[in-house]
């Protein structure tokens, strides 16, 4: 009977030990990792949605394209290119089958409808300074209509 | 009996101490519950974001079983797996298999990419070569100017005659009688396959 109650009180021991190593480590784990209400230095910032120009190139002509994005999927027949360069300068847009000269505003966006044709678009938006210097950026999109 | 039970309360008691601790400090821990479903929220937004629908264009530069390696328009190398779901369309419209698939075939695959722009594919179809854009600028300075066609002088000094039509497009609400020699103007125009190509203007901007 002895020796029973001995090893009840043993095996206790032990586990009470066990769960009260685990809940305190759980614990300490949980309070390290309390986030530093500081704000986080910031690496790089970069905007979202901007294509890089697929092949780098010494741009004469600042010129960022926020849409469409490339290689994305279209299920309407248009669509919306817009971006930013020089201000009151143009921009030629041309896709597939279709083709507009738009101009950036006074802040230099600028923004303009292209229709797409069925399947892929190779989009060019090439944006020109005063002097006919030029830079030209290019997007695929892909209007279908099948569910993917 | 009862001396068993005791001892046992006895020792779990730091067990339960703890617990009922943890439990009490419950509004101290929330900042760290709070940590805990903002990360959760940003790995799923993450997740989210990295698998996108994509499609791409290019040509097939090596195969093996399910993978197609792609060399895209823009020259980029691109990976794509096509699983036995994918739908493949051949150039004559009908349906094939990744079999059918050749070295040099120009593709236009769509599906699901992830972070690392590997794309699954759902859909993929054979196309013909892009054709080259016979779309051209021209940035210059009007020299001549009749009712059916511009003379223009480029920036890099050549003379350019480019035909208007019906169908040339005015940009920001000009018309055509604004144009008028010495006007600066950019020209989108097409080129005719002929050698020297002859031009037809598509749209031009006229600076103010």
């Amino acid at each position: 009977m002895k020796k029973e109650v001995f090893l009840a009180v043993f095996v206790g021991f032990a586990l009470g030990l066990i769960i009260t190593f685990g809940i305190w480590t759980v614990n300490k784990s949980l309070t390290t990792q309390t986030p530093n209400t500081s704000p986080a230095p910031q690496l790089s910032q970069s905007t979202p949605g901007v294509i890089p120009s697929p092949t780098p190139e010494a741009s004469l002509v600042a010129l960022t394209l926020t849409n469409p994005a490339t290689e994305s999927i279209s299920s309407t027949a248009t669509s919306s290119v817009s971006g930013k360069t020089l201000p009151n300068t143009p921009v030629i847009i041309t896709s597939e089958s279709n083709q507009i000269i738009t101009a950036s505003d006074s802040t230099g966006n600028f923004t303009s409808d292209i229709k797409l044709e069925a399947g892929y678009n190779r989009i060019n938006v090439t944006a020109y300074d005063a002097s006919g210097n030029s830079t030209t950026k290019s997007v695929l999109v892909t209007f279908t209509t099948s569910k993917i | 009996m009862k001396i068993i039970l005791f001892l046992l309360l006895l020792f779990y008691s730091p067990a339960l101490i703890l617990s009922v601790h943890a439990q009490s400090t419950t509004p101290s821990t929330s900042p760290i519950r709070d940590s805990v479903k903002q990360k959760v929220d940003e790995e799923l937004a993450q997740i989210k974001q990295a698998v996108s629908k994509k499609a791409y264009l290019g040509v097939i530069s090596s195969q093996s079983e399910a993978t197609l390696t792609l060399t895209s328009w823009m020259g980029q190398t691109q990976s794509v797996l096509v699983g036995t779901d994918a739908v493949v369309k051949l150039k004559s419209g009908k349906d094939g298999t990744l079999t059918d698939l050749k070295i040099n075939d120009y593709i236009l695959v769509m599906g699901d990419a992830d972070s690392q722009n590997k794309l699954t594919a759902k859909r993929l179809l054979v196309v013909a070569a892009p054709p080259v854009d016979k779309r051209t600028s021209f940035f210059g300075t009007v020299t001549k100017k009749t009712s059916s066609s511009l003379t223009l002088t480029t920036t890099k000094n050549e003379s350019v005659d480019i035909k208007l039509t019906s169908s040339t497009v005015y940009a920001a609400k000009a018309k055509a009688a604004d144009v008028k020699v010495d006007s600066k103007v950019l020209v989108l125009a097409l080129g005719s396959s002929s050698t020297p190509p002859a031009y037809s203007a598509l749209s031009i901007y006229l600076f103010p």
